[in-house]
């Protein structure tokens, strides 16, 4: 599904990644982990177009996607859940929303977005009831329930997000990642960028471990998971 | 008697104030749309007026054809200008910054400005007023038809952009560029277009307000700058980056000014207006509509 070769991105001087390949098969759940400033931002954003690509190459389903900008990115079918949730807080929850869908927007899709719409308040009931709130006002939890509910409006077939449990409370990041099983389930193909290594790779089935800009380990999440060395080395234990 | 003309007469000062207020109120609303969208302060934008008054004056005498046929050929026509100084002067910007963005604009109404005297040479033109001079007699003061279409238009340009902005997703996803440009990208919204239509919009707005005041008070090439300030001061007034702070900004201006004119002498009235800005800086900072914490979150 996503296939990226030997990727190397630079901010300005600074060459931040240094030869990155990844593999996200259809439908299924990867896990890519690592260190503070390991490059895992820069590597999705590369992936979503927000970062020029120098060197390399990135897939989707087959197509070259490094050269597109994040607009088109999205176009194909591949959408990023921003690291920091970045919600439009001077919007209102359902604009951020509609906002999600804009790429569908016009008649035509009017019956495709109350779909994804309803699909979204499903996942997130407390979205539907906070939906007149700016987005700002919600709480850390509620903003990550928009950023993917946001992203989900796109109706993507690829979910890219940025540590999603950055600063949640334990119970809010096991919703999540319980949402993000079900929404696996349902076909959707996921990568998922976590510090939260263990939580991350228990609902994976594939994980990658990233270090200053390069892959150092990948495997079977449960044989990460197990493998003392890595856990040691990479994962704090 | 003495009281009934007295009264009179406010009633007089308080019509031209609100009308030159209206257009203080549309400049204001175009520095705003550009800002909202990209934090540039589009200096321009007095250019605008003064091209809508004159490419109006010049298409009414040429073509001959009834008035509202030209106008929003007039209008298109700066529009066009509009979208012509995005793509000629802030998106070929190499490192783009908020001030070297500023100075392209400072650079494009420069330019705007001698090209317009060059084509239109330095004497003022007029337009045929929307709907005859005769005046009307409104509480003992004579009010030109004129006055009233200038507040009139610029009721339906809040009315238009209030729904633009409350009520559509393009208009929307404007508001979501201004908020966070990357997040916006990633929801599939061309930033860079929505730049574009910013600088469209407010071209549009500026020659509508050159197009609806040039009946009154005539037009000619040097009347850019002068509008701009006191559209920025309205702007200021109200609070950078408020549509309802714009247009209170801007009628207070403009009210202000004839009152001070009226009242005490015309040769003060800029005064009046810069003491009044002053003193609301001096005691709000952020502008009348405007909270602080807001303003300190842009990065002005
Ligand atoms: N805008 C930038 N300019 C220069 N260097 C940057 C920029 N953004 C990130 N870097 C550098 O690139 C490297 C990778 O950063 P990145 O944000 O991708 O790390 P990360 O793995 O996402 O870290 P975190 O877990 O903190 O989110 C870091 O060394 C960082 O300092
Ligand atoms: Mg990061």
């Amino acid at each position: 599904m996503l296939e990226v070769r030997d990727l190397h991105v630079y901010y300005g001087a600074v060459h931040a990644l240094k030869g990155v390949s990844l593999e996200v098969p259809q439908g299924g759940i990867v896990t890519l982990v690592g260190a503070n400033g390991a490059g895992k931002s820069t590597l999705l954003k590369a992936i979503a177009g927000l970062l020029p690509a120098r060197q390399g190459s990135i897939r989707l389903e087959g197509q070259e996607i490094s050269s597109r900008g994040a607009e088109g990115i999205v176009a194909k079918g591949l959408c990023l859940v921003p690291e920091g949730r970045q919600v439009f807080g001077t919007l209102k929850v359902i604009d951020n929303l509609n906002l999600g869908a804009f790429l569908l927007r016009g008649g035509k899709h009017q019956a495709k977005r109350q779909e994804l719409l309803d699909y979204v308040y499903d996942l997130f009931p407390i979205l539907e009831e906070r939906q007149n709130q700016y987005a700002g006002t919600l709480s850390g939890g509620q903003q990550q329930m928009l950023a993917i509910g946001r992203a989900l409006m796109a109706n993507p077939r690829i979910l890219v997000l940025d540590e999603p449990s950055m600063g949640l409370a334990p119970l809010v990041v096991r919703e999540i990642l319980k949402v993000l099983g079900a929404l696996n389930q349902k076909g959707l193909t996921i990568l998922l960028v976590e510090q939260n290594a263990r939580a991350a790779l228990k609902v994976a089935s594939y994980g990658y471990v990233l270090e200053t800009g390069g892959m150092a380990a990948q495997g079977e999440a449960k044989a990460l998971l197990s493998d003392q060395n890595i856990l040691k080395a990479y994962l704090g234990g | 008697m003495e009281q009934y003309t007295l009264a009179t007469q406010l009633v007089q000062y308080l019509i031209a104030g609100l009308t030159i207020g209206s257009i203080y109120a549309m400049v204001a609303i175009g520095f705003n749309i550009i800002y909202n969208v990209t934090e540039i302060i589009n200096f321009a934008q007095g250019e605008f007026v003064m091209l809508g008054g004159l490419i109006m004056a010049t298409l009414c005498h040429w073509l001959g054809v009834p008035f509202f046929l030209v106008l929003p050929l007039a209008m298109l026509a700066v529009t066009g200008i509009g979208v012509m100084l995005d793509r000629l002067a802030i998106r070929p910007v190499r490192q783009p910054t908020v001030m070297t963005l500023i100075m392209a604009t400072i650079a494009a109404s420069i330019l705007l400005k001698g090209a317009a005297m060059l084509l239109w040479g330095k004497d003022p033109y007029d337009v045929a007023a929307f709907s005859g001079r005769v005046p009307i007699m409104f509480l003992g003061a004579s009010i030109q038809p004129q006055n009233l279409w200038v507040m009139g238009i610029l009721g339906v340009v809040v009315a238009v952009l209030t729904h633009f902005f409350g009520n559509t997703i393009v208009g929307k996803a404007m508001i979501a560029c201004a908020d966070n440009p990357s997040a916006a990208r990633l929801v599939g919204i061309n930033v860079r277009r929505m730049v574009l239509l910013s600088f469209a919009l407010s071209a549009g707005i500026g020659a509508l307000a050159g197009i609806v005041i040039t009946p009154l008070s005539l037009m000619d090439y040097d009347r850019g700058a002068m509008l701009a300030v006191k559209g920025f001061g309205a702007l200021i007034l109200g609070g950078l980056g408020s549509f309802p702070g714009a247009v209170l900004g801007g009628l207070l201006l403009g009210g202000i000014e004839s009152f001070g004119a009226g009242l005490v002498s015309s040769a003060y009235k800029d005064v009046f207006a810069l003491v009044f800005l002053l003193l609301v800086l001096f005691i709000k900072p952020s502008g009348l509509l405007r909270s602080g914490a807001v303003a300190k979150m842009k990065r002005f």
